[in-house]
Order: structure tokens, then C-alpha cells, then sequence
């Protein structure tokens, strides 16, 4: 293939090292995100309690600073933790207390109740972790309406609150601190 | 200085091509669905990798294009493997 006389020029100019070197850069940039992408998604799952089932990531996303951070991870639930949630309802909760990888009272969660949420979770205009995460206003609009509302269920873990929503099939776990 | 690539950095800039290339496709995917993320970092960085991907591109030889396209293909498939891994694993 005939190389433009434009081209000869700036690869003789920058080299081709140098182009291969910013590649190389960009590339291994972008493995190390995808590698924090996939570690992420497994800390938020084993956050979880276990026997609370994830089938898929809907969200993952949120803000962090030096110690503190803030954000959502929203999964939608497998289709037998619903079917049992939907049949048993807290019931099905009790034992569900503990982060299934992590055994510190850091993640571990407060008795499970039935929603509404108390008022100052959603008190400055939506749940914060929810902005955090940059998530869309409907998926929001669904996740507000099912807090203030019965038939859901929400733990309370420190800087930090679990809530499952049987009738939208969703997990979501918000952190704030 | 040469202005043709060896054929292991043909092979390396085809998989980064790939890599960038769907890693956009899925970025623009997720402006359609509530899910894979958009990063003020990384999406810039994969679309000047892609520009300057123009630039080495004009330097493979005709014998390296194929080659540099199948690894570009294997690129785009292991990072949509990884965004099927991510969602629905």
C-alpha cells in the first residue's frame, strides 16, 4: 500500500516508537478500566446478602473522593429471589443479614422492613446515591415511587441502604459516606 | 527510519483497534439503555487512540491489512464478550 507523502512526513516526524508507545498507553488505559469495571461489579455482588440472587447489572456507577464516596449499584433480581420474595415476602429476608463476601459489621445489614423508606432518605429531593450514579429519570421515577410505597423491601447497613423491589424485579444498593 | 510496521505491532495495533473501537460502540450503545457507563477519561482516550490508529494505519503494508483486520476482530469480540460477561452473567 502506497503511503501518503503526508503520512511519511509525521511518522517521520513523531516516529513510529512514539506512535506505538501512545498506543500502547491508550490501550493498557483501557484495559486497566475495563479490569476496575469487572472488579467493581464483583465487590457490588459480593456486597450482597446471601440468597439475594442478582441476574443482571442494570447500573454500576457513582462518585468517589479521597475516603468518601457515593453511588448506586442496581441489578435486576433472578427470577426464583422474586418468585420467593413475592410469595413469602420479608419472611424470605430473615436470614439475609450478611454480606455474602465480607464478614465485617461494615456489611452487615439491620432487620429487613417492608417500604416506605424513612422520610430522610429521600428528603433533599431523591435519594443521593441515585444522582450519584447518573442515572436515568425514569429508572429513578420507578426506584422514588417503590420507597415510598408499600411492597417493597430495605435494609440499612452502615453509610449505606439495600432495597428490593419484587414488583419491578430490581436490586438496588445505594452508598453514601 | 521505517515507514512500515513489523508484523507483531500490525497485529497489536489491529487489537487495539478492535478494543477502542467497540469499547465506543458499546459507550453509544449505553446512551440507549440506563447501563455501561460514560467516562469523562476513557471514552476521549479510545477516540484519540482511534485517531492516531488513522495515522498507523496508512503504514501497513498490503500483506498486513487482513492480518491487522482479523486482530482488530478479535479485539472487538473479546471486549463485546466482556460487556455480555458484565451484564448478563
Amino acid at each position: 500500500m502506497a503511503v501518503p507523502t503526508v503520512l511519511r512526513r509525521v511518522a517521520g516526524i513523531f516516529g513510529n516508537t512514539l506512535l506505538f508507545s501512545l498506543h500502547l498507553l491508550f490501550g493498557l488505559l483501557l484495559c486497566l478500566y475495563l479490569s476496575y469495571k469487572v472488579f467493581e461489579r464483583q465487590f457490588a455482588i459480593d456486597a450482597l446478602p446471601a440468597g439475594i440472587e442478582p441476574s443482571s447489572v442494570v447500573l454500576l456507577s457513582g462518585e468517589s473522593g479521597f475516603r468518601e464516596g457515593c453511588g448506586a449499584a442496581v441489578f435486576r433480581l433472578s427470577g426464583y429471589t422474586r418468585k420467593r420474595l413475592l410469595q413469602e415476602g420479608g419472611a424470605f429476608l430473615e436470614s439475609a443479614r450478611q454480606a455474602r463476601g465480607y464478614g465485617s459489621s461494615y456489611y452487615s445489614y439491620e432487620p429487613w422492613q417492608e417500604t416506605p423508606v424513612p422520610g430522610g432518605f429521600t428528603s433533599e429531593g431523591g435519594w443521593p446515591p441515585l444522582w450519584c450514579a447518573g442515572i436515568d429519570t425514569r429508572l429513578a421515577r420507578r426506584i422514588h415511587t417503590a420507597m415510598q410505597a408499600p411492597g417493597a423491601f430495605y435494609s440499612i447497613k452502615p453509610e449505606g441502604l439495600l432495597l428490593l423491589i419484587p414488583d419491578e424485579g430490581l436490586i438496588v444498593s445505594g452508598y453514601d459516606g | 527510519m521505517s515507514t512500515t510496521l513489523s508484523r507483531t505491532n500490525a497485529a497489536l495495533q489491529g487489537l487495539l483497534l478492535g478494543l477502542n473501537g467497540a469499547y465506543l460502540g458499546c459507550v453509544l450503545l449505553g446512551a440507549f439503555l440506563p447501563s455501561w457507563p460514560f467516562n469523562g477519561l476513557f471514552t476521549p482516550a479510545a477516540a484519540i487512540a482511534l485517531l492516531l490508529q488513522d495515522l498507523q494505519y496508512a503504514l501497513l503494508t498490503s500483506a498486513q491489512v487482513s492480518y491487522y483486520l482479523m486482530w482488530a476482530r478479535i479485539g472487538a469480540l473479546a471486549l463485546l464478550s466482556l460487556w455480555l460477561f458484565y451484564f448478563f452473567s
